[in-house]
């Protein structure tokens, strides 16, 4: 087993470094939402910031906390722009779910779908991964009552106790606790939509009762595959912020830029080799005997890739 | 540096002192200090002996109060301050507070009756006149809130003459609140400040006993203290005086004596979990003994109190002048009991840090320095607090200034980190630009518009104020101006005009020009660059290409300032050309605009406003300079970062997906 999840590991690491045009993509498409976001507040600081000698000691030569109040400051509040970084965020979250269909196939049938392809895929399941976000906002008002209750209790122990230690010990349990507990919800509605996907499963809640089966029952092996996945991911994220605030000077716009988008591209590359990995492990799952248990046979009246992939 | 936890202290306590236990401040070997030169005219003698009771936290307490009447007059009618009223649904303090906030308290915030505070005099009685405890009435000098009750007055039977003594005795109950506004208990802390009954100031030949507002600190005469506090034996006493002994009761209690001299308050904490951080410092009037109370999970911020605090000795010692008591006491207020931070009374201040403070956010160290400087200003240049704010506030925040850019580096003497710094300067200036325009300096503290006008102003612009008039006067000479006002004034109540009249016979100008706008005026400071350009002089005439010279090889080059602001300041202007020749122009300001122009074989590149970058007080730098080429590193910068932050919100919403 430890041989087989160790083969997931880095065979889907593997998978998506081979299908990395799908990766590229979905990045692409974020900058240049993100860079129509910016577009409002460039517009706004230009000509503040363009012709005056202040911009550069206090913005470039040296990141001044205090010229970043000036300028969000009253009376122009130049940094106030209102929520366009939201809708342009919204949009990439349609995009994604437009796109996690293709993704999913590109994996599963471990080939490059063309640009059709892939958008074909994408629409195919748009719908069904669209009630699946419906029931992933249920599930977690669960989560997030566990949440608000943990930050009642942690209140309550914050005002009992002269020490300020059991209110940060409690807090940080309960930050993990809710941590694990939308890590383990995702590991499901990821593996619903794989089951969506590898068995061209039209009926959202029977994927859900499925992929709540196929985790119940492997639950240590996939939280541990998903977690390491995301431990390294959050390692990268860590260590590129601490390379960019520490090793990247003030001035260095361009090295920014470049380090700022690499670790964006490689967050987004740890969601996806999760998503690769899911996607093995399933497939190895599939063919070790005991899953029959589990997984029902594919339907002959649904074209299945499931079969295709045997 | 010693750090003595506190179980260690017991036992070395218990072993030396023999029924002697925990306290925090060893009694003074040199009990001898009131045979020396009194320092301030000693208007009141306070003797208090009060009794703890660390369950209920209320103090039952008798006070003994000397008054020398040294007014030039009979004095027949005496206020008192009773702060603790203020602690109260419809005391003139929590009607403020409920229309415009104060320090940790948000406007419209909804009554807690775990705030209640009050302080009750049972007993009112005068050597020589008898009981005058139905004598006493509430009067409200301030507003006609009769249901305030933070001032009362006794007019006793006959007047004391001047130079003569009167003896007031009095019993009074205190319940402490859960800790707001500087005051109260945490758990089983308790910060007991202006808790005892306290007379009113004489002062421009009238009495001066302000009600207690929202936004207004305190004012009191100098004096003597003696203070004992019977409280439970585990607790550790920190307190704004020397320790003169400690006595076990035998009945699980204890009593501290306390003796302070040439102060105008007393205040004292008290908690079982404090641990005593003990450290000396000596400057040029002797050995100041240094206590640090440390309260749980903070201790490791205990080395970064105390760097501050001998750093900060170390300079008001050198540039304004001597620390002659011979004690400081520190209070680390505990986690939930944060609204007792920051505050300072005499030898004794409150700071404030968090079981996690990162080294580059530079708070607790700033804080403290804050509340020490009080010692100069407010504890021993005894200004109007009502009245005079900034002169306490105001003139500290600008010693702040000027000390922690000395300790911890003009940028970075509030946030040094990697990703962005910003200095005490910056600091106060965008305290003052958060409300620039709606109050003078010079206004009492009630009157302010509301609490971030006050904050802003009397702080931030006062601080910013005086950081601008370096440039008139220069530095070192307004240091030598705050040198000699201190002093000339301290152990005493000087005006706001004092402190500006000091500064202008430093200076040798007449600087009311500055202060009518600054310290009087509410003008805004706004200079900026409007215009910057390069013509050719002959310019109807063809070149001969588009890059090279015009004919004649020669330039009109126009450089326009305009006065956005009301206020008025003479202003330099460097005009910088493409052959590396610098102009500098001192113009008056006073007109709404001014045009330079240059006839030169040189294309002007870039105009700037103040470019020793000295005028603190002006609203905008960005629109101080501007360049005939675009430079977008700043914008790019800003841009990619907006970028960044998109992105990453995208792809949080992406994951539900």
């Amino acid at each position: 087993m430890a041989n087989g999840q160790s083969g997931v590991f880095v065979g889907s690491a593997g998978l998506v470094w081979r299908r990395q045009r799908v990766l590229w993509w979905v990045f692409v498409v974020n900058l240049i939402l993100a860079s129509f976001a910016a577009r409002t507040i460039t517009s706004r600081v230009a000509p503040v910031l363009n012709h005056s000698l202040a911009s550069i000691p206090l913005l470039v030569q040296g990141f001044h906390v205090s010229a970043m109040d000036e300028l969000g400051g009253p009376p122009a509040e130049y940094l106030t722009v209102g929520p366009t970084h939201v809708y342009y965020s919204v949009i990439f979250f349609f995009f994604m779910l437009l796109a996690t269909g293709g993704i999913l196939e590109a994996y599963w049938r471990d080939s490059s779908p063309t640009t059709g392809e892939f958008f074909q895929s994408g629409g195919n399941y748009f719908w069904r991964f669209f009630r699946l976000v419906i029931f992933l906002l249920l599930v977690l008002i669960p989560v997030g009552i566990v949440a608000v209750a943990a930050r009642g209790i942690g209140n309550v122990i914050d005002e009992k106790s002269i020490s300020p230690f059991p209110w940060v010990w409690f807090e940080l349990g309960s930050v993990l606790l809710v941590v694990f507990l939308l890590m383990s919800v995702r590991l499901w509605f990821d593996m619903a939509e794989i089951i969506a996907v590898a068995e061209s499963e039209t009926r959202s809640r029977k994927c859900l009762r499925r992929g709540a089966k196929v985790v119940w029952h492997n639950f240590g092996s996939l939280f541990w595959l998903y977690f390491r996945i995301s431990f390294v991911g959050w390692l990268v994220f860590a260590s590129g912020m601490h390379f960019w605030v520490h090793h990247i000077g003030h001035a260095s716009i361009t090295k920014s830029l470049l380090v700022s988008q690499l670790i964006v591209l490689f967050w987004l590359g740890a969601r996806f080799w999760q998503r690769a990995s899911e996607t093995l492990w399933y497939k190895n799952y599939l063919s070790r005997p005991e899953s029959e248990s589990v997984a029902p046979a594919p339907s002959p009246y649904e074209p299945s890739l499931v079969a295709s992939a045997r | 540096m010693r750090v003595a936890p506190i179980r260690v202290a017991w036992l070395l306590l218990v072993l030396v002192a023999s029924g002697n236990i925990a306290f925090a401040q060893a009694p003074n070997a040199t009990a001898t200090r009131s045979e020396k030169q009194p320092l301030s005219v000693r208007v009141v003698g306070y003797q208090i002996d009060a009794k703890y009771d660390a369950v209920k936290h209320t103090i039952n307490a008798s006070e003994v109060l000397t008054y020398k009447n040294l007014t030039g007059q009979p004095q027949q009618t005496f206020p008192f301050h009773l702060y603790l009223n203020a602690f109260q649904p419809q005391s003139t303090f929590m009607t403020e507070v409920r229309l415009q906030g104060t320090r940790g308290t948000g406007a419209d915030s909804s009554w807690d009756p775990k705030h209640f505070g009050s302080i009750t005099v049972s007993k009112f009685a005068v050597d020589g006149a008898g009981d005058l405890t139905n004598k006493m009435e509430f009067i409200h000098p301030d507003d006609q809130n009769t249901n305030d009750k933070t001032v009362f007055q006794v007019t006793l039977p006959k007047p004391v003459p001047p130079g003569a003594s009167v003896t007031f005795h009095l019993d009074f109950q205190d319940q402490m609140p859960e800790v707001l506004e500087r005051t109260g208990y945490a758990h089983d802390f308790v910060m007991v400040g202006q808790w005892f009954p306290k007379v009113g100031v004489w002062w421009k030949n009238a009495w001066n006993c302000h009600q207690f507002h929202a936004n207004t600190e305190f004012f009191a005469d100098f004096g003597t203290f003696d203070v004992k506090i019977t409280l439970p034996q585990n607790e550790v006493v920190g307190a704004g005086g020397d320790l003169v002994s400690t006595v076990s009761n035998g009945d699980g209690t204890k009593t501290v004596t306390f003796h302070s001299e040439d102060v105008h308050d007393f205040s004292w904490s008290a908690s079982p979990t404090f641990t005593d951080v003990e450290d000396s410092w000596t400057g040029s009037a002797g050995e100041v003994k240094i206590h640090i109370l440390m309260s749980p999970g903070h201790l490791g911020t205990a080395k970064r109190y105390l760097q501050a605090l001998k750093g900060t000795l170390h300079l008001f010692d050198e540039w304004y002048g001597p620390y002659p008591y011979d004690r400081i006491t520190v209070i680390d207020p505990p986690h939930g009991g944060l609204d007792a931070g920051g505050m300072e009374y005499p030898t004794l201040v409150t700071a404030g840090t968090s079981w996690f403070v990162p080294k580059g956010l530079l708070l607790p160290e700033g804080v403290l320095e804050h509340e020490f400087g009080h010692q100069y200003w407010y504890g021993m240049v005894a200004t109007n607090e009502f009245e005079d704010a900034w002169l306490d506030e105001g003139i500290n925040s600008y010693t702040e200034v000027k000390i922690m850019n000395e300790l911890y580096g003009f940028n970075t003497s509030v946030v040094k980190t990697h990703w962005g710094t910003m200095g005490e300067p910056e600091e106060q200036r965008m305290t003052y630009m958060t409300r620039p325009d709606a109050d003078p300096i010079a206004r009492f503290a009630w009157q302010y518009m509301g609490s971030s006008s006050y904050g802003g102003v009397t702080y931030g612009k006062t601080a910013t104020m005086l950081l601008t008039l370096e440039k008139i006067i220069g530095e070192d000479t307004l240091r030598r101006a705050i040198h000699t006002y201190f002093m000339r004034y301290r152990f005493t109540h000087p005006t706001g005009e004092d402190f500006l009249k000091t500064i202008e016979e430093v200076s040798g100008q007449n600087l009311r020009w500055y202060f009518d706008q600054s310290v009087y005026g509410t003008q805004i400071l706004d200079y900026e660059v409007l215009g910057v350009n390069a013509d050719p002089l002959n310019w109807w005439e063809k070149r001969q290409s588009r890059s090279g010279p015009p004919p004649g090889g020669m330039y009109r080059n126009t450089v326009l300032i305009h006065r956005n602001g009301d206020f008025i300041f003479p202003e330099d202007i460097q005009v910088k050309f493409e052959n590396g020749e610098t102009v500098i122009e001192h113009w008056d300001g006073r007109d709404r605009w001014i045009r330079y122009t240059y006839d030169k074989g040189s294309k002007v590149i870039s105009a700037e406003i103040d470019p020793d970058h000295k005028v603190w007080l002006d609203r905008s730098f960005f629109n101080n300079s501007m360049t005939v080429k675009q430079d977008t590193h700043a914008t790019r910068k800003l841009s990619d970062l907006w970028v960044f932050g998109t992105e990453c919100l995208g792809q949080l919403l992406a994951w539900l997906t």
